[in-house]
């Protein structure tokens, strides 16, 4: 016998008042949205209206730009900050004609929202069909920028067509959003598969066949199997290709292939519910497995074939119905651990087995399925290396370069400045710990681009913490070494793209997405690059006023930096490199009252 | 063991689905549409082979080429047989020191070689995809050409090459395992189909003609091969060799040609219908399980694996430890393996730094073993070995063009470490008291990284040879990483010389030895090309300068240098 649905935090009363709205309002010709607060739940649902004309689901590509023929757009960054790679600042797509929809009634939706959440309602994002998207950017936004005191809002969908990339996803599983959306999906269903393949005509009969206004509305389609399976063979060629990379496959015509095959950007994210038409629901929360079970459990043998494509589509005119069903029987199976799910039909464990049969799971479907497990293992297992080995290694080498720094200092000049004549033993020394960091974080840094971590690693506090420590502490010596060796004569500015390592770059991404602070906001590291830069531009005479500037606000960063203790007091020292060129530089150079600051610390070290 | 096997991490075999991705992406079904279109208006054949180049888009060029199908329905004796030809000499690496090619396919290439070149002409032009295909025989041809291309390095760097052949015999005997070239090839194959395996010896080879061999046929590229029953990929030039023999000589009947648009029409329906319902059989894991079901998938069940003394356990076990080995290599990233690189190199930085300390170089510190820190040295030195060796044994393994590409971008690198290293090497063969290094001992990835850097990099011009090369100096590494080998040498030659029992001959060759030492160290002073440590007081170079002032001093006619004054005014004091 299965389990219930009380794991996922959502009572049966609220999905079906969710449900009932959501078709309701998808019906709905005059409101965009409808809110209702049903008696004796303490909720207030909000249900969004759909569309089956093809604008509203792929956008026509404006003429003399590329052509998309997915739809895709990317995302607004002031909207949605968070939906994007941290890694190389790439904004998530999403599929723009759902954006554009979202957009039209975003203000109004806002106000009415806000007003419940002054009523301390929680509230529930809901959509069936094409409606679905809008609900979940709907939810996004109030993620993004939550009321205080608001509680987290939800998101329930019915059917709902696929929304957007594997960035939007791992955003999304980054900042722990993923358990806020339940997505309902019937094992047929068209439209939850139908953004895996390009716009074609075969769409547009898709979206006849339930236009109310169309003259093909209801009417059966002349060859069903023509449309089935031009969204199945899309369907396939996503699903096999992630499924190529889960497994590891290491034949290297697949990089080659890469260029000669077009494929969908749109990938699942949150949780999946699959209704399977007897009563059952199998919940999935693993991304790449869901996409792998959109394709494999809509598979059919060739004797089904033609009741299977009629299937697809009135399947997905079964929602409320089935739901009901389903939430009465409470028959409800969880694949969770999916390494250990059964290859052949008559595996164990039983209930797993019996779910996976109702699916129609074929052994290269389940092997599939293993691997997301597999890969899910692989993150954590790395995950735990990072915490149980590399962190201490990491914190030995920065306890080494501290010494290193306040060795220096008795010396009188700084770390910086000894490291950039590099001709002690010590200097030496720390160039080895330099490297041996590097390499560590060379190679986390390779994890979390490959997505070989959990997606939340990226928001640990104390990843971040770690990173930040290490940013501060060694990329000074970085750029010691880069000035010392004159590579700026040959390559320029060393905060350049493709000179400053990409790992400080990364790690002061992190940081001030932690903080939501503005892109750049934290580069104190570079603080000695923009000091060997000016040393040299302010050499020439007749410096331009635009430099004079510059020059001002590096010395007021260099005191807001030594007030938050971000950058350390050895930069002050008389015989340091920024000391003997600020010094004696003329008062135009100067702002006040930072300048009094900076001479009185200078003064202070002696 | 317990403990390992907990650690291994499960594996998958991706044959089924990246079978699947192939034969759904409509790739091939375009070149085979092109191969069938000239297939019919090829009426009287005037040649053997012809091809023609299709645009269906303008991101997209198809050339096609097709073979009449009498080359392979009556091969003549000797179509099998395996020729050099110099035009295909890059494909030579170190494991197959020459390549040799099929008759039959050399022999249409060599026939349209004249058009071809005008082709490839016209290929160097596009940009976007170039899928160049071939049926049986033409396919080969294609094969052929696009190796040329790739050698040629004819292609703009926006343009994708791919190669997709059906039911193309194979052509030769040469290894592209470890070139990126491989990565362009697809041979599709039909368990139908006996012309992929018609030359092997156990196929239905037409006899070869006297004093030839045609073993050695050596599959490369990606093979798709596919049954009725659904298709799967394989890499393995090994497993595919034995599946290829078999086909060919289980296939009743005669030659007849297959139909690859029927075979490819089946295996798309098939990659999105449900499989057939398969034996409930306990696997041992996933990977075996995978490899089970691809090989059934493609025809091969294991009732006739058996007949065929095919071994599916040894199978699985040698591709699960290709797969291993590979996961293995992926997961030391090459940035890691860098980092760990200039680590040692920072060691050895800092002990030839603390060494001059000592009065002497790092070369004779390491030589007398002298502290506790030449241990360590030990292990920088085993470390940077292995990586170097391995480094330029991949470059062996490529063609030579390719080769050569890969190696530029590190080998400055490669040059520092063999200045830096190739002293200690030197050192240690001297300490244990023997003779001749360059002869005996130098290792051979020592002279390849020397002769790839002097064909690389052109030194600069005499006059070029500025202040600054005079100021740096002093921080340099001695340029002739065997210099330690000519002074040690030349420390044996003066040994010789003074000691009672040497005998005329030896005196004359030792003596001739010197005068040349004497004239190449003249030489790299003059350059600015060695290290101002060898005049460290305690330096093997000092030692010899002793032993041979010494006895230029007694000899009987006086003999003069530029290298004797240049020591005796102790002018080194003022080099570097």
């Amino acid at each position: 016998m299965g389990e219930t649905l009380d794991r996922m935090g959502l009572s049966g009363e609220v999905i079906n008042a969710a449900a009932s709205l959501a078709m309701k309002a998808h019906d709905s010709t005059r409101e965009p949205f409808l809110l209702e607060k049903p008696r004796g739940l303490s909720v207030a649902v909000v249900a969004f209206a759909g569309s089956w004309l093809r604008d509203d689901w792929w956008a026509e590509t404006p003429s003399g730009e590329k052509e998309t023929p997915f739809g895709e757009t990317t995302i607004d960054a002031g909207t949605f900050p968070s939906l994007k790679s941290l890694g190389d600042d790439g904004g998530a797509l999403v599929n723009g004609s759902f954006l554009r929809r979202f957009n039209a009634i975003h203000s109004s939706l806002a106000k009415k929202v806000k007003k419940v959440i002054g009523e301390k309602k929680q509230v529930v994002f809901t959509g069936y069909s094409s409606g679905a998207p809008v609900a979940i950017l709907a939810t996004l936004y109030f993620l993004e920028n939550p009321e205080p005191n608001q509680s987290p809002p939800r998101c329930v969908t019915f059917g709902s067509p696929l929304v957007g990339d594997r960035i939007f996803g791992h955003a999304v599983r980054r900042e722990k959003w993923s358990d806020h959306f339940v997505h309902f999906v019937m094992r047929y269903d068209v439209i939850p598969r139908i953004m895996l393949a390009p716009s074609s005509t075969e769409h547009k009969q898709i979206l006849d066949f339930f236009n109310p206004r169309s003259e093909f509305f209801r009417k059966p389609i002349d060859s069903p199997l023509g449309f089935y399976s031009s969204v199945m063979r899309n369907a396939s060629l996503v699903a096999n290709y992630d499924a190529c990379n889960l497994m590891g496959c290491r034949i290297p015509a697949l990089e080659t292939l890469r260029n000669f095959i077009e494929l969908s950007p749109y990938r699942p994210f949150g949780t999946y519910i699959f209704c399977t038409g007897n009563g059952k629901l199998v919940v999935v929360r693993n991304s790449n497995a869901v996409l792998q079970m959109l394709f494999y459990c809509a598979q059919w043998t060739q004797e089904e074939a033609a009741g299977v494509a009629q299937r697809s589509l009135s399947e997905h005119l079964a929602y409320k119905d089935e739901i009901q069903e389903s939430l009465g029987m409470q028959n409800v199976v969880y694949l969770d651990r999916l390494e250990e799910i059964p290859v052949s039909s008559d595996g164990s464990p039983a209930t797993v087995n019996t779910a996976l049969n109702d699916l129609g799971l074929s052994p290269q479907g389940r092997l599939c399925l293993q691997a997301t497990g597999e890969l899910e293992k692989r993150k954590s297992r790395n995950q735990d290396k990072i915490i149980n080995d590399y962190k201490q290694k990491i914190e030995g080498e920065l306890r080494k370069m501290r010494k290193y720094k306040e060795k220096a200092e008795t010396c009188g000049m700084g770390y910086y400045d000894s490291f950039k004549l590099n001709k002690n033993e010590e200097d030496f020394l720390a160039n080895m710990s330099r490297l041996v960091l590097a390499g560590f974080w060379d190679e986390m840094m390779e994890m979390l681009k490959a997505y070989e971590l959990p997606d939340d690693f990226e928001k640990s506090h104390d990843f971040i913490r770690l990173g930040t420590d290490y940013r501060r502490t060694v990329e000074p010596l970085d750029i010691a070494n880069f000035y010392r060796l004159a590579k700026d004569v040959e390559t320029g500015f060393y905060v350049k793209k493709g000179n400053r390592p990409k790992r400080y770059r990364y790690i002061q991404n992190l940081l001030e997405h932690d903080e939501k602070k503005p892109s750049g906001s934290r580069s104190e590291s570079c603080f000695w690059a923009e000091v060997e830069d000016f040393r040299i531009k302010t050499r020439r005479f007749g410096c331009p006023q635009e430099i004079k500037q510059k020059v001002q606000q590096l010395g007021q960063n260099l005191i807001k930096w030594i007030d938050d203790e971000s950058l350390g007091k050895d930069v002050l020292l008389e015989n340091s490199t920024f000391v003997k060129w600020w010094k004696p530089l003329p008062p135009e150079y100067k702002s006040e009252p930072e300048s009094s600051r900076i001479m009185k610390l200078i003064h202070e070290k002696d | 063991m317990e403990g390992r096997r907990m650690n291994q991490v499960p594996l998958f075999s991706s044959a089924r689905v990246l079978g699947n991705l192939i034969v759904t992406s409509n790739l091939i079904d375009s070149a085979l549409t092109k191969i069938l279109e000239l297939q019919r208006d090829q009426t009287a054949l005037p040649s053997p082979v012809q091809y023609r180049v299709f645009n269906p888009s303008p991101k997209c060029t198809i050339v096609a080429f097709v073979s009449s199908s009498d080359c392979t329905q009556n091969p003549l004796p000797g179509q099998g047989d395996l020729d050099r030809s110099p035009l295909f000499d890059f494909l030579c690496t170190e494991e197959y020191k020459s390549a040799s090619i099929n008759r039959a396919a050399l022999t249409l290439f060599t026939s349209l070689y004249d058009h071809l070149s005008g082709l490839k002409t016209q290929l160097t032009e596009i940009e976007g995809q170039l899928i160049i295909t071939g049926h049986s025989l033409g396919g080969s041809v294609a094969s052929l050409f696009t190796l040329c291309l790739l050698d040629g390095n004819l292609l703009k760097p926006k343009c994708r090459p791919f190669c997709i052949t059906f039911g193309s015999p194979l052509i030769g005997g040469f290894g592209l395992q470890h070139s990126m070239w491989n990565s362009f090839f697809l041979h599709v194959v039909s368990n139908q189909d006996p012309v992929p395996g018609l030359f092997l010896p156990s196929g239905r080879s037409p006899p070869t003609s006297p004093h030839s061999q045609n073993t050695g046929y050596k599959p490369f590229g990606t093979y798709l091969l596919c049954s009725e029953l659904g298709c799967a990929c394989f890499d393995n030039p090994d497993l595919i060799l034995e599946l290829l023999k078999v086909i060919s000589s289980e296939v009743a009947g005669g030659l007849q040609d297959v139909d690859y648009g029927e075979i490819l029409r089946n295996l798309k329906e098939r990659a999105i219908c449900k499989e057939l319902p398969q034996v409930g059989e306990r696997f041992a894991n996933p990977f075996s399980a995978g490899i089970i079901v691809e090989l059934e998938t493609i025809g091969f069940n294991q009732t006739k694996l058996l007949q065929h003394n095919i071994d599916i356990k040894t199978v699985i076990s040698t591709m699960e430890a290709e797969a291993r080995n590979l996961t293995q290599k992926n997961k030391a990233s090459d940035a890691k393996k860098l980092n760990e690189i200039k680590r040692d190199m920072t060691q050895l930085e800092l002990y030839k730094k603390n060494s001059k300390v000592l009065n002497m170089g790092y070369y004779d510190c390491f030589k007398n073993q002298v502290s506790k820190r030449d241990i360590h040295v030990e292990q920088f030195r085993v470390n940077l070995t292995g990586y170097w060796e391995g480094m330029v044994a991949q470059v062996q393994r490529k063609p030579h063009k390719e080769g050569a590409t890969f190696r530029t971008r590190w080998v400055y690198a490669g040059t520092v470490y063999r200045r830096m290293v190739e002293p200690l090497d030197i050192a240690a063969f001297y300490r244990e008291g023997r003779k001749d290094y360059m002869k005996n001992k130098r290792s051979a990835h020592y002279k390849l990284l020397q002769q790839w850097y002097e064909e690389d990099v052109k030194p600069p011009s005499r006059d070029k040879l500025d202040d600054s090369k005079k100021q740096k100096v002093s921080s340099i590494l001695t340029e002739d990483s065997c210099f330690w080998a000519h002074v040690e040498e030349a420390i044996l030659s003066c040994e010789l010389l003074k000691s009672e029992n040497c005998n005329h001959e030896e005196g004359k060759s030792s003596w001739d030895n010197l005068v040349k030492f004497e004239e190449y160290v003249m030489e790299q002073i003059d350059n600015y090309a060695v290290s101002p440590e060898i005049f460290l007081e305690k330096s093997s170079f000092m030692k010899w300068w002793g032993l041979y002032e010494g006895y230029i001093d007694t000899r009987s006619n006086s003999h003069r240098s530029l290298l004797i004054s240049f020591m005796k005014n102790r002018s080194y004091r003022q080099y570097g």
